[in-house]
């Protein structure tokens, strides 16, 4: 019935409680949210998912949010992608900030976080 | 015969350093002195020449065809034509007496010739048996043993009353170290004599001729007379055996009642090492043919301690290299440095002489031998870096560091070297005053009558000076030891470098993964909190948590932060261009927002634009806004403002209050301030934000200052824009 279809986000995030407490957040907040825990899952799921922006840890258990962000890229994967992330400025890959549209630390604020998803609209 | 002018001035106490000895103008009347220029012309002659010659002698001429006993006449005549400065000696016989000829070429190259009169030689060793006893010398195995078998097989030669082995110390003062003397005499082992005693222009005699003798201290000094000569130089006897001596040394030798002596310089590597000085108590000439077999033998004495010192020193070098190289193995191998130092056989004590060793390491002091100082050791040790040498030492503490004299007590010698800087490592090593353990060895003096000078010239009056000297001052550091002292030094320094480093990468790397494994958790609870305050019954409690996990994501930050500072790492600033006016209005939104009833009045310029890590900026006006926050009259507004003055850009953060207090100015750009630490009124950091906002304007070339005036408490922050002025994004 809406016009405005929900803004699909893709977590890619081993943390699961962290991941399942942000979807739940986001789908509250009329976004639709689905997570992987693993890099190759959620490699999986961009297919059929097909989210607009996709939202990934840096240290993940299989390949790291670098090596997920650029074999998406590869895929053509129309999303854009965030790396959201703990590590600090200096312990960030020195081209992190070309192979994300952005990067947001952890702990995010929330509506923070929800104004820069819903740029993807 | 003309006399040359005499020019030098009495000789006393006082001069006698500048008498010149080398020229005095006179010899002792054991013979007669006649010194030949190349030309073969008559340059000097002692006063009794002719008389004892029986001929008449003319300066400045040739001497006439018989005027010398013809095989002088002769050797004369190929001495002159000799390249070499050392001539063959010679015996001959004049009106039934026995003349040794010693020749030789001095400096200004005249030919000297001495003519000896041969002594009798009762109680005089056979030079043959002198020379025999040198292999007695040689097989000595040390130091001690040489020297006293150098004293025995002279005091068998020479038959003089006493014969001393003097041995200079590294500060160049006498100690007699051994002797033999006639059993009527006192023991004068132990004595000490001041440097002074041996004045620098003796020194160097005895340096270059090593033997010397006064045969009778109460002589009549025979003149040596100069040709007439327009610019009249005085004849270097600098090698010439009948040299008459200065009367200074000859008022102590009447002061002691010895009316002769004779030295044999002990000379190592060109220093006055030691020396081999003989007594008689009444007139005692030596046969030149017996002196020439004792300088064989000093010589070969000198030789031999030369090869002993230097094995000793290379035994010396190994041994405390070994030590080095234990002590460090166990330092390395052991968490403790200065436990480590102390759990052995082998401690620093052994490193150096001392009476006392220790090591200080942070706050714990181990003595490794001897008692510790009175005073308090980091006090000490506080006082002496000032200096900033790596290696500090004094033989006299209280001519150095007289503040320290106290606190040092009862030590007046000091060794002491930094190893470990980051937990004040030192080690230190202490000596005593060397008079402590030294004391006139001798029955009280015999009433010795004393001449002009007075009783400075006896043994007693030199020990007494001595006393003088060395009053307050241990034995000096050697350079070896210096040495020694600094390699262990250097080892240790490595060890605690490199584990300064272990502990600040394993704290940096335990900190950075605290850091951002705590960042999952905190994620989870801010996500929690905001869900649990979008129902109606969670909104409140939302809200705390999602404070709470706020202010430990702060806490955080801080705490890297600081830890990166500390590490001497930096904050890793970034620069960018930045709009800052842009920023600066976000910034003041957000806090609006945060805090709804909070009354801000921005005063901003528009498009603000600086070369600048916009993150960083944006942490310190968050900073300074929170403080103003905290900290200002409550419903009074906080003003910001932006302006960009020349070529840099002034921000203020100014919020009505009273001023701060000056001991709170003191500290407030420094971490852990006092006024933050134990209490916790400061519910928003560590009270770090204040130092981490300077390190950052700083690593930006900016200033941060605090003003307080007219009710205000103002802060500004002056940042250069950089080369951003080109750009008009």
């Amino acid at each position: 019935m809406d016009e405005v279809r929900a803004v699909r986000v893709l977590l890619v995030d081993d943390n699961e409680m962290g991941s399942e407490l942000l979807a739940e957040f986001l789908t509250l907040s009329g976004l639709e949210a689905r997570c992987a825990a693993t890099g190759e899952a959620a490699l999986e799921m961009v297919d059929s998912f097909v989210p607009e922006a996709v939202l990934v840890d840096i240290l993940l258990p299989d390949m790291d949010g670098y090596e997920l962000a650029t074999r998406l890229r590869a895929r053509k994967t129309p999303a854009r992608i965030y790396a959201l992330s703990g590590l600090a400025r200096h312990e960030r890959r020195g081209d992190a900030d070309d192979m994300f549209n952005g990067w947001i630390e952890k702990p995010a604020d929330p509506d923070a976080l929800l104004a820069v998803l819903r740029q993807a609209e | 015969m003309n006399a040359p002018p005499q020019s030098h001035p009495p000789v006393t106490l006082a001069n006698c350093d500048s008498e010149p000895i080398h020229v005095p103008g006179a010899i002792q009347p054991l013979g007669v002195l006649l010194a030949f220029d190349a030309d073969g012309l008559l340059q000097f002659a002692s006063e009794n020449a002719p008389d004892v010659l029986g001929a008449p002698l003319t300066l400045g001429q040739v001497c006439i065809a018989g005027a010398l006993p013809p095989s002088l006449a002769h050797y004369l005549s190929v001495w002159l034509g000799s390249a070499d400065p050392i001539f063959d000696p010679l015996t001959i016989t004049l009106n039934d007496a026995t003349f040794d000829v010693i020749g030789h070429r001095n400096v200004d190259g005249l030919t000297i010739i001495e003519l000896e009169r041969r002594p009798e030689d009762v109680g005089i060793a056979d030079p043959a048996h002198i020379y025999r006893s040198i292999e007695r010398v040689r097989r000595q195995p040390d130091v001690a043993g040489l020297l006293d078998s150098a004293v025995r097989e002279v005091h068998r030669a020479t038959g003089f009353d006493r014969v001393m082995a003097y041995r200079f110390h590294p500060d160049d003062s006498g100690e007699i170290v051994t002797e033999r003397h006639h059993e009527s005499l006192d023991d004068w082992v132990g004595r000490r004599y001041p440097a002074g005693d041996i004045p620098a222009q003796a020194r160097r005699l005895y340096t270059v001729n090593t033997l010397r003798q006064i045969a009778d201290a109460r002589y009549t000094p025979v003149r040596v007379l100069g040709a007439p000569c327009a610019d009249p130089k005085p004849l270097d006897m600098s090698f010439s055996s009948l040299r008459s001596v200065s009367p200074i040394h000859l008022e102590y030798m009447a002061n002691m009642g010895v009316e002769a002596s004779m030295s044999l310089s002990i000379v190592i590597g060109g220093r006055l090492w030691g020396m081999i000085a003989c007594h008689h108590h009444s007139p005692r000439p030596i046969p030149y043919p017996a002196r020439l077999a004792c300088e064989a033998l000093a010589q070969v004495l000198s030789a031999a301690l030369a090869n002993i010192e230097g094995a000793a020193r290379a035994a010396q070098s190994r041994r405390s290299a070994a030590l080095v190289s234990e002590l460090t193995e166990r330092a390395s191998a052991s968490e403790n440095l200065h436990l480590a130092l102390s759990g052995g056989a082998e401690t620093p004590a052994a490193l150096v002489p001392n009476d006392a060793a220790l090591c200080l390491w942070g706050n714990s002091v181990t003595v490794f031998g001897g008692i510790a100082p009175r005073g308090e050791l980091v006090g000490i040790l506080c006082a002496l870096d000032q200096s900033g040498q790596r290696l500090v030492h004094t033989d006299n503490i209280a001519r150095d560091y007289p503040g320290l004299q106290t606190d040092l007590v009862p030590y007046a010698g000091l060794l002491a070297c930094k190893f470990d800087p980051m937990n004040n490592g030192w080690l230190i090593w202490l000596r005593k005053e060397q008079i402590e353990t030294l004391v006139w060895g001798g029955k009280p003096e015999k009433q010795y009558a004393v001449g002009s000078q007075g009783p400075r010239l006896t043994p007693r009056g030199s020990f007494e000076a001595w006393r003088e000297v060395v009053r307050g001052t241990s034995t000096p550091w050697l350079a070896t030891e210096l040495e020694a002292a600094d390699n262990l030094r250097d080892e240790l320094s490595h060890i605690a470098t490199s584990r300064t480093a272990d502990v600040d990468r394993a704290r940096t790397a335990l900190l950075a993964m605290l850091g951002h494994d705590l960042r999952d958790p905190l994620q989870s609870i801010s996500m929690a909190a905001t869900l649990l305050s979008k129902t109606d019954s969670g909104a409140r409690m939302g809200e705390r948590i999602r404070y709470s996990s706020g202010r430990m994501q702060r806490l955080i930050s801080q705490v890297l932060d600081l830890s990166r500072l500390q590490g001497g790492m930096g904050l890793g600033i970034q620069k960018r261009l930045c709009n800052l006016t842009e920023l600066v209005n976000g910034l003041i939104a957000e806090k609006r927002q945060a805090y709804p009833g909070l009354l801000i009045e921005p005063d901003v310029a528009p498009d603000l634009e600086l070369m600048a890590d916009t993150d960083r900026i944006a942490q310190v006006i968050t900073n300074l806004m929170s403080n103003a926050r905290q900290h200002g009259a409550p419903r009074q507004p906080i003003l910001v403002q932006a302006h960009q003055v020349d070529d840099d850009i002034e921000l203020r953060v100014i919020n009505h209050g009273a001023p701060i207090a000056q001991d709170v100015l003191t500290h407030l750009f420094s971490p852990f301030k006092p006024e933050s630490m134990g209490h916790s009124r400061n519910r928003n950091g560590l009270g770090l934000g204040l130092y981490i906002a300077d390190q950052v304007v700083r690593d930006h070339e900016g200033e941060i200052s605090v003003a307080c005036r007219d009710g205000l408490v103002i802060f500004t922050v002056t940042l250069p824009r950089g080369a951003c002025g080109a750009s008009t994004t």
